[in-house]
Protein backbone atom coordinates (compact mmCIF):
# COMPACT_ATOMS: atom_id res chain seq x y z
CA UNK A 1 0.00 0.00 0.00
CA UNK A 2 1.69 3.26 -1.07
CA UNK A 3 0.44 6.77 0.37
CA UNK A 4 1.15 9.37 -2.74
CA UNK A 5 0.11 13.27 -3.19
CA UNK A 6 -3.18 13.62 -5.05
CA UNK A 7 -3.11 14.66 -8.52
CA UNK A 8 -6.03 16.52 -11.07
CA UNK A 9 -5.60 13.40 -13.28
CA UNK A 10 -7.30 11.12 -10.50
CA UNK A 11 -10.93 12.76 -10.55
CA UNK A 12 -12.55 9.56 -12.54
CA UNK A 13 -10.86 7.00 -9.83
CA UNK A 14 -11.97 9.24 -6.47
CA UNK A 15 -14.95 9.79 -8.01
CA UNK A 16 -16.15 6.12 -8.36
CA UNK A 17 -14.47 5.42 -4.82
CA UNK A 18 -16.31 8.19 -3.50
CA UNK A 19 -19.69 6.95 -5.23
CA UNK A 20 -19.29 3.46 -4.06
CA UNK A 21 -19.49 4.54 -0.61
CA UNK A 22 -22.41 7.15 -1.18
CA UNK A 23 -20.21 10.47 -0.77
CA UNK A 24 -21.64 12.68 -2.87
CA UNK A 25 -18.89 14.02 -6.05
CA UNK A 26 -18.27 17.19 -7.51
CA UNK A 27 -18.57 17.39 -12.03
CA UNK A 28 -15.17 17.21 -13.32
CA UNK A 29 -14.89 21.00 -13.75
CA UNK A 30 -15.95 21.87 -10.72
CA UNK A 31 -13.39 19.33 -8.39
CA UNK A 32 -10.62 21.13 -10.36
CA UNK A 33 -11.44 24.46 -9.85
CA UNK A 34 -11.03 24.03 -6.06
CA UNK A 35 -7.72 24.09 -6.70
CA UNK A 36 -7.08 25.34 -9.51
CA UNK A 37 -9.04 28.58 -9.19
CA UNK A 38 -8.26 28.83 -5.87
CA UNK A 39 -7.21 32.31 -5.01
CA UNK A 40 -4.54 31.10 -2.22
CA UNK A 41 -3.37 29.05 -4.45
CA UNK A 42 -2.86 31.13 -7.87
CA UNK A 43 -1.64 34.26 -5.79
CA UNK A 44 1.19 31.79 -3.70
CA UNK A 45 4.43 30.89 -5.13
CA UNK A 46 4.55 27.47 -3.12
CA UNK A 47 2.99 24.17 -4.42
CA UNK A 48 -0.21 22.66 -2.71
CA UNK A 49 -0.71 19.20 -2.28
CA UNK A 50 -4.63 19.03 -3.42
CA UNK A 51 -5.03 15.81 -1.09
CA UNK A 52 -3.29 12.21 -0.99
CA UNK A 53 -4.17 9.14 -2.12
CA UNK A 54 -3.80 5.35 -1.28
CA UNK A 55 -2.69 3.06 -3.58
CA UNK A 56 -2.84 -0.96 -3.56
CA UNK A 57 -0.75 -3.71 -5.19
CA UNK A 58 -2.64 -3.07 -8.68
CA UNK A 59 -2.20 0.48 -8.74
CA UNK A 60 -5.93 1.15 -7.95
CA UNK A 61 -6.79 4.08 -5.75
CA UNK A 62 -8.58 2.73 -2.50
CA UNK A 63 -8.33 5.59 -0.28
CA UNK A 64 -7.84 9.48 -0.65
CA UNK A 65 -8.74 12.82 1.23
CA UNK A 66 -8.77 16.20 0.10
CA UNK A 67 -6.63 19.39 1.17
CA UNK A 68 -8.14 22.73 0.41
CA UNK A 69 -6.70 26.11 1.55
CA UNK A 70 -9.30 28.68 2.90
CA UNK A 71 -8.20 32.03 4.56
CA UNK A 72 -9.43 33.45 7.28
CA UNK A 73 -8.62 37.02 9.03
CA UNK A 74 -8.57 37.68 12.48
CA UNK A 75 -7.97 41.61 13.80
CA UNK A 76 -6.71 42.05 10.37
CA UNK A 77 -3.79 39.06 10.58
CA UNK A 78 -4.18 36.55 7.39
CA UNK A 79 -4.42 32.96 8.76
CA UNK A 80 -4.61 30.32 6.59
CA UNK A 81 -6.43 26.93 7.38
CA UNK A 82 -6.53 23.49 5.81
CA UNK A 83 -9.71 22.21 5.02
CA UNK A 84 -10.45 18.85 5.04
CA UNK A 85 -12.89 16.85 2.37
CA UNK A 86 -13.61 13.76 0.85
CA UNK A 87 -12.13 11.48 3.08
CA UNK A 88 -12.75 7.74 1.99
CA UNK A 89 -11.53 4.48 1.88
CA UNK A 90 -12.54 1.38 0.31
CA UNK A 91 -13.83 -1.39 3.21
CA UNK A 92 -10.82 -3.81 2.21
CA UNK A 93 -7.93 -1.67 3.38
CA UNK A 94 -10.02 0.43 6.19
CA UNK A 95 -7.14 -0.16 8.90
CA UNK A 96 -5.48 2.51 6.78
CA UNK A 97 -7.83 5.57 6.96
CA UNK A 98 -5.97 6.71 9.85
CA UNK A 99 -2.72 6.89 7.67
CA UNK A 100 -4.92 9.80 5.53
CA UNK A 101 -6.24 11.51 8.08
CA UNK A 102 -3.10 11.85 10.24
CA UNK A 103 -1.47 12.76 6.75
CA UNK A 104 -3.89 15.61 6.39
CA UNK A 105 -3.31 16.88 10.29
CA UNK A 106 0.03 17.14 10.15
CA UNK A 107 1.22 19.38 7.28
CA UNK A 108 4.30 21.73 7.10
CA UNK A 109 3.68 25.47 8.08
CA UNK A 110 -0.08 24.65 8.46
CA UNK A 111 -1.78 25.56 11.80
CA UNK A 112 -5.63 25.37 11.60
CA UNK A 113 -7.11 22.37 9.79
CA UNK A 114 -10.53 22.51 9.61
CA UNK A 115 -13.96 20.11 8.60
CA UNK A 116 -17.06 20.87 8.69
CA UNK A 117 -19.18 18.06 7.20
CA UNK A 118 -17.64 15.65 10.17
CA UNK A 119 -20.13 12.88 10.52
CA UNK A 120 -20.27 10.25 13.60
CA UNK A 121 -17.03 8.55 12.74
CA UNK A 122 -15.07 11.52 11.34
CA UNK A 123 -15.91 13.42 14.58
CA UNK A 124 -14.30 10.61 16.85
CA UNK A 125 -11.39 10.30 14.57
CA UNK A 126 -10.68 14.16 14.29
CA UNK A 127 -10.73 14.47 18.57
CA UNK A 128 -8.16 11.35 18.70
CA UNK A 129 -6.12 13.53 16.66
CA UNK A 130 -6.53 16.04 19.25
CA UNK A 131 -8.77 18.31 17.56
CA UNK A 132 -11.34 19.81 18.94
CA UNK A 133 -15.10 20.77 18.67
CA UNK A 134 -15.53 24.23 18.05
CA UNK A 135 -17.29 26.05 20.98
CA UNK A 136 -20.11 28.17 19.09
CA UNK A 137 -23.35 28.85 20.37
CA UNK A 138 -26.13 26.18 19.91
CA UNK A 139 -23.87 25.19 16.54
CA UNK A 140 -25.62 21.21 16.72
CA UNK A 141 -29.13 23.32 16.44
CA UNK A 142 -29.76 24.22 12.68
CA UNK A 143 -32.45 27.08 12.41
CA UNK A 144 -34.97 25.90 9.83
CA UNK A 145 -38.18 28.30 8.50
CA UNK A 146 -41.06 26.19 7.58
CA UNK A 147 -43.06 27.63 4.10
CA UNK A 148 -45.18 25.05 3.28
CA UNK A 149 -46.07 23.47 6.93
CA UNK A 150 -48.18 20.69 5.49
CA UNK A 151 -45.63 19.40 3.68
CA UNK A 152 -42.74 19.42 6.33
CA UNK A 153 -45.18 17.88 8.57
CA UNK A 154 -46.47 14.68 6.72
CA UNK A 155 -42.45 14.12 5.33
CA UNK A 156 -41.90 14.07 9.22
CA UNK A 157 -44.32 11.47 10.17
CA UNK A 158 -43.37 9.65 7.39
CA UNK A 159 -39.83 9.48 7.98
CA UNK A 160 -40.60 9.19 12.09
CA UNK A 161 -38.20 7.67 14.25
CA UNK A 162 -38.23 6.95 17.80
CA UNK A 163 -34.68 8.55 18.24
CA UNK A 164 -35.92 11.56 17.80
CA UNK A 165 -36.90 14.13 20.89
CA UNK A 166 -40.74 14.16 20.28
CA UNK A 167 -41.73 16.31 22.83
CA UNK A 168 -38.73 19.08 21.83
CA UNK A 169 -40.15 19.00 17.67
CA UNK A 170 -43.87 18.78 18.86
CA UNK A 171 -43.21 22.03 20.54
CA UNK A 172 -41.32 23.57 18.07
CA UNK A 173 -43.94 22.48 15.31
CA UNK A 174 -46.78 24.48 17.71
CA UNK A 175 -44.61 27.53 17.77
CA UNK A 176 -44.50 27.44 14.26
CA UNK A 177 -47.64 26.91 13.47
CA UNK A 178 -49.04 29.49 16.37
CA UNK A 179 -46.23 32.38 14.98
CA UNK A 180 -47.52 35.35 12.82
CA UNK A 181 -44.20 36.18 11.33
CA UNK A 182 -44.61 39.51 10.05
CA UNK A 183 -42.29 39.81 6.82
CA UNK A 184 -43.02 43.00 5.57
CA UNK A 185 -39.97 44.95 4.84
CA UNK A 186 -39.09 48.91 4.34
CA UNK A 187 -35.65 48.87 2.49
CA UNK A 188 -35.51 47.96 -1.23
CA UNK A 189 -31.91 45.46 -1.52
CA UNK A 190 -30.50 45.25 -4.66
CA UNK A 191 -30.49 41.33 -5.97
CA UNK A 192 -27.91 39.30 -7.57
CA UNK A 193 -26.24 36.48 -8.55
CA UNK A 194 -22.97 37.02 -8.76
CA UNK A 195 -19.77 39.41 -6.78
CA UNK A 196 -19.35 42.25 -7.62
CA UNK A 197 -15.92 44.49 -6.57
CA UNK A 198 -17.77 46.18 -3.80
CA UNK A 199 -17.30 42.92 -1.69
CA UNK A 200 -13.52 43.83 -1.98
CA UNK A 201 -14.10 47.32 0.09
CA UNK A 202 -16.87 45.34 2.60
CA UNK A 203 -14.49 42.74 3.43
CA UNK A 204 -11.54 45.90 4.37
CA UNK A 205 -13.93 47.00 6.93
CA UNK A 206 -14.64 43.62 8.14
CA UNK A 207 -10.81 42.91 8.90
CA UNK A 208 -11.03 45.99 11.23
CA UNK A 209 -13.57 44.20 13.25
CA UNK A 210 -13.05 41.97 15.91
CA UNK A 211 -14.18 39.39 14.27
CA UNK A 212 -12.69 35.45 13.15
CA UNK A 213 -14.29 34.83 9.98
CA UNK A 214 -13.37 33.70 6.47
CA UNK A 215 -12.78 36.37 3.57
CA UNK A 216 -15.39 37.78 1.94
CA UNK A 217 -13.39 39.33 -0.88
CA UNK A 218 -15.16 39.22 -4.64
CA UNK A 219 -12.37 36.51 -5.48
CA UNK A 220 -12.92 34.11 -2.69
CA UNK A 221 -16.67 34.69 -2.48
CA UNK A 222 -16.32 33.47 -6.59
CA UNK A 223 -14.20 30.72 -6.15
CA UNK A 224 -16.09 29.62 -3.38
CA UNK A 225 -19.62 29.80 -4.97
CA UNK A 226 -17.92 28.86 -8.70
CA UNK A 227 -20.55 26.35 -9.75
CA UNK A 228 -23.90 28.31 -8.78
CA UNK A 229 -22.89 31.41 -10.06
CA UNK A 230 -25.18 33.22 -12.93
CA UNK A 231 -27.52 30.33 -11.95
CA UNK A 232 -31.18 30.51 -10.14
CA UNK A 233 -29.31 28.32 -7.31
CA UNK A 234 -27.70 31.29 -5.81
CA UNK A 235 -28.79 34.59 -4.58
CA UNK A 236 -27.08 37.34 -3.35
CA UNK A 237 -29.27 40.18 -1.25
CA UNK A 238 -27.22 43.02 -0.90
CA UNK A 239 -27.56 46.15 1.30
CA UNK A 240 -26.25 49.56 0.01
CA UNK A 241 -26.00 52.59 2.29
CA UNK A 242 -24.94 55.82 0.48
CA UNK A 243 -23.61 53.73 -2.52
CA UNK A 244 -21.31 51.61 -0.17
CA UNK A 245 -22.13 47.80 0.40
CA UNK A 246 -22.66 47.66 3.96
CA UNK A 247 -24.39 43.99 4.61
CA UNK A 248 -24.76 40.57 2.43
CA UNK A 249 -26.60 37.69 2.86
CA UNK A 250 -26.52 34.45 0.63
CA UNK A 251 -28.70 31.46 -0.02
CA UNK A 252 -28.48 28.69 -2.13
CA UNK A 253 -31.53 26.50 -3.85
CA UNK A 254 -31.20 22.89 -3.49
CA UNK A 255 -33.08 19.64 -3.42
CA UNK A 256 -33.00 17.69 -0.23
CA UNK A 257 -33.01 14.26 -1.74
CA UNK A 258 -34.44 12.08 1.34
CA UNK A 259 -37.28 14.27 2.15
CA UNK A 260 -38.42 15.55 -1.29
CA UNK A 261 -37.85 18.99 -0.24
CA UNK A 262 -36.94 22.19 -2.16
CA UNK A 263 -34.58 23.89 0.58
CA UNK A 264 -33.27 27.48 0.69
CA UNK A 265 -30.05 27.48 2.60
CA UNK A 266 -28.40 30.81 4.00
CA UNK A 267 -24.26 30.62 3.57
CA UNK A 268 -23.51 34.18 4.50
CA UNK A 269 -24.40 36.60 6.57
CA UNK A 270 -22.43 39.64 6.77
CA UNK A 271 -22.59 43.07 8.13
CA UNK A 272 -20.76 46.20 9.32
CA UNK A 273 -23.22 47.23 11.60
CA UNK A 274 -24.74 44.77 13.87
CA UNK A 275 -27.59 46.77 15.45
CA UNK A 276 -29.23 47.58 12.05
CA UNK A 277 -32.81 46.66 11.17
CA UNK A 278 -31.41 46.52 7.83
CA UNK A 279 -30.22 42.70 9.17
CA UNK A 280 -33.09 41.09 9.57
CA UNK A 281 -35.06 42.78 6.91
CA UNK A 282 -32.15 41.11 4.97
CA UNK A 283 -33.48 37.61 6.17
CA UNK A 284 -36.87 38.57 5.40
CA UNK A 285 -35.98 39.31 2.02
CA UNK A 286 -34.47 35.94 2.00
CA UNK A 287 -37.71 34.09 3.23
CA UNK A 288 -39.90 35.92 0.82
CA UNK A 289 -38.11 35.23 -2.27
CA UNK A 290 -37.22 31.44 -1.16
CA UNK A 291 -41.63 31.65 -0.84
CA UNK A 292 -41.94 32.76 -4.80
CA UNK A 293 -39.35 30.47 -5.79
CA UNK A 294 -41.83 27.81 -3.99
CA UNK A 295 -39.26 26.34 -1.34
CA UNK A 296 -40.84 23.99 1.25
CA UNK A 297 -38.23 25.29 4.20
CA UNK A 298 -35.24 28.15 4.38
CA UNK A 299 -31.86 26.69 6.46
CA UNK A 300 -29.91 27.88 8.09
CA UNK A 301 -26.50 26.33 10.09
CA UNK A 302 -24.23 28.23 12.43
CA UNK A 303 -24.16 31.99 12.85
CA UNK A 304 -23.26 33.51 16.30
CA UNK A 305 -25.59 33.97 19.36
CA UNK A 306 -26.89 37.81 18.32
CA UNK A 307 -27.47 36.38 14.40
CA UNK A 308 -29.21 33.15 15.99
CA UNK A 309 -31.38 35.37 17.93
CA UNK A 310 -32.53 37.58 14.60
CA UNK A 311 -33.31 34.78 12.96
CA UNK A 312 -35.49 32.98 16.42
CA UNK A 313 -37.22 36.50 16.58
CA UNK A 314 -38.19 36.39 12.83
CA UNK A 315 -39.51 32.91 13.40
CA UNK A 316 -36.97 30.52 12.52
CA UNK A 317 -37.41 27.22 14.62
CA UNK A 318 -34.88 25.02 16.07
CA UNK A 319 -33.77 21.56 14.77
CA UNK A 320 -31.09 19.11 16.35
CA UNK A 321 -28.47 17.94 14.28
CA UNK A 322 -27.09 13.95 14.85
CA UNK A 323 -23.81 15.29 15.18
CA UNK A 324 -21.31 18.04 15.47
CA UNK A 325 -20.32 18.60 12.31
CA UNK A 326 -17.53 21.14 13.27
CA UNK A 327 -14.30 20.61 14.23
CA UNK A 328 -10.69 22.25 13.89
CA UNK A 329 -7.14 21.37 15.03
CA UNK A 330 -5.15 24.63 15.83
CA UNK A 331 -1.77 25.26 16.76
CA UNK A 332 -2.09 28.88 16.83
CA UNK A 333 -2.60 30.40 19.82
CA UNK A 334 -3.73 33.81 18.74
CA UNK A 335 -7.24 32.11 17.84
CA UNK A 336 -7.72 29.24 20.29
CA UNK A 337 -9.49 31.53 22.35
CA UNK A 338 -11.96 32.76 19.88
CA UNK A 339 -12.25 28.70 18.54
CA UNK A 340 -12.72 27.39 22.16
CA UNK A 341 -13.41 29.95 24.75
CA UNK A 342 -16.37 31.87 24.02
CA UNK A 343 -19.58 30.69 22.93
CA UNK A 344 -21.15 33.75 21.39
CA UNK A 345 -18.79 35.73 19.97
CA UNK A 346 -17.79 32.71 17.41
CA UNK A 347 -19.48 32.86 13.87
CA UNK A 348 -18.68 30.33 11.69
CA UNK A 349 -21.23 28.91 9.27
CA UNK A 350 -21.17 26.60 6.38
CA UNK A 351 -19.04 28.69 4.12
CA UNK A 352 -16.03 28.22 6.54
CA UNK A 353 -15.46 25.02 5.47
CA UNK A 354 -16.05 22.64 2.43
CA UNK A 355 -19.68 21.93 3.68
CA UNK A 356 -19.55 25.06 0.51
CA UNK A 357 -18.93 22.49 -1.80
CA UNK A 358 -21.63 19.92 -0.86
CA UNK A 359 -25.17 22.47 -1.41
CA UNK B 1 3.29 -5.70 35.57
CA UNK B 2 5.72 -4.90 32.58
CA UNK B 3 4.54 -3.33 29.13
CA UNK B 4 3.75 -6.14 27.32
CA UNK B 5 1.02 -7.33 30.09
CA UNK B 6 -0.34 -4.22 30.05
CA UNK B 7 -0.85 -4.73 26.56
CA UNK B 8 -2.53 -7.96 27.03
CA UNK B 9 -4.75 -6.16 29.20
CA UNK B 10 -5.62 -3.76 26.57
CA UNK B 11 -6.40 -6.71 24.12
CA UNK B 12 -8.74 -8.49 26.39
CA UNK B 13 -10.38 -5.52 27.66
CA UNK B 14 -11.00 -4.20 24.15
CA UNK B 15 -12.43 -7.63 23.01
CA UNK B 16 -14.90 -7.87 25.74
CA UNK B 17 -15.92 -4.16 25.01
CA UNK B 18 -17.67 -4.92 21.51
CA UNK B 19 -18.36 -8.10 19.23
CA UNK B 20 -17.44 -6.71 16.04
CA UNK B 21 -13.77 -7.06 15.96
CA UNK B 22 -11.28 -9.20 17.89
CA UNK B 23 -7.47 -8.42 18.57
CA UNK B 24 -5.58 -12.01 18.55
CA UNK B 25 -2.78 -11.99 20.95
CA UNK B 26 -0.30 -12.60 18.72
CA UNK B 27 2.60 -10.59 18.00
CA UNK B 28 2.56 -10.92 14.23
CA UNK B 29 -1.39 -9.66 14.16
CA UNK B 30 -1.85 -6.27 12.12
CA UNK B 31 -3.54 -3.74 14.13
CA UNK B 32 -2.71 -1.63 10.92
CA UNK B 33 -1.74 -3.19 7.49
CA UNK B 34 -3.57 -4.97 4.48
CA UNK B 35 -4.11 -8.49 6.68
CA UNK B 36 -5.89 -6.05 9.89
CA UNK B 37 -9.48 -6.63 10.30
CA UNK B 38 -9.74 -3.18 12.15
CA UNK B 39 -11.74 0.08 11.06
CA UNK B 40 -10.46 3.29 12.19
CA UNK B 41 -12.83 3.35 15.24
CA UNK B 42 -11.61 0.27 16.39
CA UNK B 43 -7.69 1.26 16.03
CA UNK B 44 -8.78 4.53 17.80
CA UNK B 45 -10.59 3.00 20.86
CA UNK B 46 -8.02 -0.04 21.30
CA UNK B 47 -4.98 2.76 21.39
CA UNK B 48 -7.25 5.16 23.45
CA UNK B 49 -7.54 2.17 26.28
CA UNK B 50 -3.99 1.42 26.21
CA UNK B 51 -3.61 4.68 26.60
CA UNK B 52 -5.06 5.03 29.67
CA UNK B 53 -3.58 1.55 30.98
CA UNK B 54 -0.08 3.18 30.22
CA UNK B 55 -0.66 5.80 32.50
CA UNK B 56 -2.69 3.62 35.21
CA UNK B 57 0.02 0.39 35.33
CA UNK B 58 2.93 2.64 34.59
CA UNK B 59 2.41 6.75 35.00
CA UNK B 60 3.44 7.09 31.40
CA UNK B 61 1.55 9.51 29.43
CA UNK B 62 1.77 8.66 25.82
CA UNK B 63 0.00 9.84 22.70
CA UNK B 64 -0.09 7.13 20.87
CA UNK B 65 -2.03 8.56 18.00
CA UNK B 66 0.54 10.95 17.13
CA UNK B 67 3.37 8.57 17.75
CA UNK B 68 2.30 5.52 15.59
CA UNK B 69 0.86 7.82 12.72
CA UNK B 70 3.58 10.49 12.65
CA UNK B 71 5.81 7.16 11.41
CA UNK B 72 4.55 6.62 8.10
CA UNK B 73 4.82 2.79 8.25
CA UNK B 74 2.70 0.61 6.05
CA UNK B 75 1.65 -1.72 8.82
CA UNK B 76 1.83 -1.94 12.81
CA UNK B 77 1.68 -5.48 14.56
CA UNK B 78 1.47 -6.00 17.87
CA UNK B 79 5.58 -6.74 18.28
CA UNK B 80 5.27 -2.99 16.30
CA UNK B 81 3.78 -1.71 18.88
CA UNK B 82 5.10 -2.86 21.36
CA UNK B 83 8.75 -1.37 20.26
CA UNK B 84 7.20 2.01 20.40
CA UNK B 85 6.18 1.68 23.81
CA UNK B 86 9.51 0.15 25.27
CA UNK B 87 11.91 2.88 23.86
Amino acid sequence: MKLEKLTLKDYEQVKDLSKKYGLPFLEKNDWKNIWEKNPFINSSQKDWIIGWKLIDQNSQIVGAIHNIPFIFYYKNKKILAAICGNWVIDNKHRSFALNLRSTFLNQKDINLYITNTANEISEKVMEAFKAKKILQYEYINRKVFMLNKKKIIFNYIKNFSFGRNLILDIKNFKNSLLKKTNLIINKDFTLDNDFNLDFDELDDNLKKKEIFYSSKSQKWLIWKYSRLINTDHLWVIKNYNNKKLTGFLVFVISCEKKYKLKKSTITELSFLNEDSFENSEMIKKCILISKKLNCDLVDVVGFNKSKKDLLKKIGFIDKKTTNFSFLVKNLNPEIENILFNNENILDMSLTDGDAIFSL
Amino acid sequence: MNIMQTIDQAIIEFNKSQNKFKIINDENFELIGQNSPLDSMAIINFLSLLENKLFKNHNIKKNLMHEIFIVKKEKLSIKNLFLILDK
